[in-house]
């Protein structure tokens, strides 16, 4: 489980970035709340205060999607 | 205002807590940065703007004018991933009409196949490769049209970031005055 983040649909986007193969840490310093690393060593920033929330949140999505090494061969 | 979905490739930051926060306010809150394996930077931006032109451009110069060093290699679309229940969702159709569609157990068949997790249960589909093939099945199903960056400015913007990067890395390679004046930019 991730520590909680205050916007809801940033909260809602790490529920889903909290699957096998990420690793969701709250290391809080100015803008950033924290980081989404995948097991590749990719690291993607979390803003605590992103200009639109739900966007935000979109693009952790996107960025968790993209970052599927499963078994599955990778496309792109 | 439309919205305009894009990928930034950057080279010359490491993205430090401090060159973020500069990115931040910067203008760049609309946009999520990640730092790849290979040590590249990526800008991933949700930008509202009246036109393609000034997302892309702005962010460009939002990006490279912060002070910390960074330039811009190149500039991609980028899209969302979906479920087939979220495809489902965004047409209007039931999860499994979207699955017969999917498998070609319906409709026209050549639904594009899945972009990850293809073995999974639960696959994704590139919702531009799935958008773009309800428009000649059923265009009236599709959400009101998403603006989608044309191929065209793509390819001169990243024309442009490319010949940039060359000049920097040879800026005084032996053929460039005879192609400056055989070819010359903007002719």
């Amino acid at each position: 489980m991730h520590s909680k983040h205050l916007k809801k649909e940033i909260n809602n986007a790490l529920d889903y970035a909290d699957q096998p193969g990420f690793v969701v840490e709250q290391t809080a310093a100015g803008h950033k709340w924290g980081l989404i690393k995948c097991t590749c060593r990719a690291m993607f920033s979390v803003w605590s205060t992103p200009k639109i929330p739900f966007n935000h949140g979109r693009q952790i999505r996107r960025w968790v999607d993209q970052h599927n090494h499963s078994a599955d061969e990778k496309v792109q | 205002m439309t919205e305009w979905t894009f990928r930034l490739t950057l080279r010359g930051v490491e993205l430090t807590d401090e060159q973020l926060d500069t990115l931040h306010g910067a203008g760049c809150d609309d946009g999520s940065f990640s730092v790849e394996p290979d040590g590249t930077v990526l800008g991933f931006f949700d930008r509202e703007a009246p036109t393609e032109q000034d997302a892309v451009i702005s962010a460009i110069v939002a990006v490279e004018h912060a002070g910390i060093g960074a330039r811009v290699l190149r500039v991609q679309a980028d899209d969302d991933w979906l479920t087939a229940s979220e495809i489902a969702e965004r047409v209007g159709r039931s999860r499994q009409s979207v699955a017969l569609l999917a498998r070609g157990e319906r409709g026209p068949g050549d639904f594009p196949t899945p972009i990850a997790r293809r073995r999974s249960s639960n696959p994704l589909w590139s919702w531009s490769e799935v958008e773009s093939w309800f428009e000649h099945y059923e265009p009236e199903a599709l959400p009101a049209h998403g603006p989608r960056l044309s191929l065209d400015f793509l390819a001169e913007v990243n024309d442009r970031l490319d010949l940039r990067e060359r000049l920097r890395h040879s800026p005084d390679a032996p053929w460039r005055p005879k192609l400056n004046e055989a070819l010359p930019l903007g002719a």
